[in-house]
């Protein structure tokens, strides 16, 4: 029996644990977390544009705002809680799918954080106000898709 | 070293420049390995300061309103030095799928064996070994 046959029929499964491509350093990608991360971050974008138009300029405008900021709220804790279950190989792969999940909830916070000054203040165009949620929600977009076509 | 009493900034390429010297000053290291990654967002962060620094200015926002936006902005940059440390797991990961990938071909097309099913899927029958 050479050494080929051997492998073949006693030791594959052990050593393809070896060579499997495990997720030591970064969760695995999952096209079902990408696909619901990007809409929310679309949903995200178009809450920007309509920002900075002046659609929020008036804080009245706020509660008829509201249903908009919790749908967007909604798709993002359900990505996080898709994040939060991606199978990793190790403490770093772990690491590295915490601060997925991380990044999706950070998401979360500017979006509620821009609501907090629709609802104080009214979000005035180019003043800066939507630049740290757009800047939080591209990179849990980026993050979700980073081991796409690895 | 900056003189922060004398410091004018008056658009975004210098509010950025000045932004790169500092990160730069601080650990050289860290902003060679992560300049690609961070470049863009610093600009963002530059150019959303200074129109909040303009609409204060103008009294366009009250300062209440725009310590809420730089707050915000100071999270969002928080969470980019974080992005930094996650893309380099990312990029290991990225190494290290790709070495093995190679590797389990090069066993694959000499004994059909796959030791790295991950990686290695082929379409068609497996070679005689």
């Amino acid at each position: 029996m050479t050494i080929v046959h051997a492998i073949r029929t006693t030791g594959v499964a052990g050593l393809a644990l070896v060579l499997a491509g495990c997720a030591l350093f970064a969760p695995p990608y999952d096209a079902t977390l990408d696909e619901k991360t990007t809409s929310a971050y679309e949903s995200v974008a178009k809450l920007a544009a309509q920002a900075e138009m002046g659609l929020y300029q008036d804080k009245a405008t706020y509660p008829g705002a509201v249903d908009t900021y919790a749908s967007i709220q909604g798709a993002l804790a359900v990505a996080a809680v898709r994040a939060a279950s991606a199978p990793v190989g190790g403490k770093r792969a772990e690491q590295a799918r915490d601060m997925t999940v991380g990044f999706i909830k950070g998401c979360s916070t500017q979006v509620a954080g821009l609501a907090a000054v629709h609802k104080t203040y009214g979000v005035v165009p180019a003043t800066g106000a939507t630049t740290a949620m757009m800047v939080s929600c591209d990179q849990a977009a980026k993050a979700v898709g980073a081991m796409k076509n690895n | 070293m900056v003189d922060f009493a004398s410091l004018r900034i008056d658009n975004v390429d210098q509010l950025v420049s000045a932004l790169e010297d500092e990160l730069g000053g601080v650990s050289t290291q860290w902003w060679n390995a992560n300049k690609t990654v961070v470049a863009g967002y610093l600009r963002s962060l530059a150019e959303a300061t200074l129109q909040t620094q303009v609409a204060l200015a103008n009294g366009q926002i009250p300062p209440e309103a725009a310590d809420m936006i730089m707050r915000n902005q100071h999270l969002a940059f928080n969470q980019t030095l974080q992005f930094t440390k996650f893309m380099t797991l990312v990029l290991a990961q990225q190494l290290l799928d790709a070495t093995f990938r190679l590797i389990g071909w090069v066993i694959f097309n000499k004994t059909g064996v796959n030791l790295a099913p991950g990686l290695v899927q082929p379409t068609g029958a497996a070679p005689a070994a």
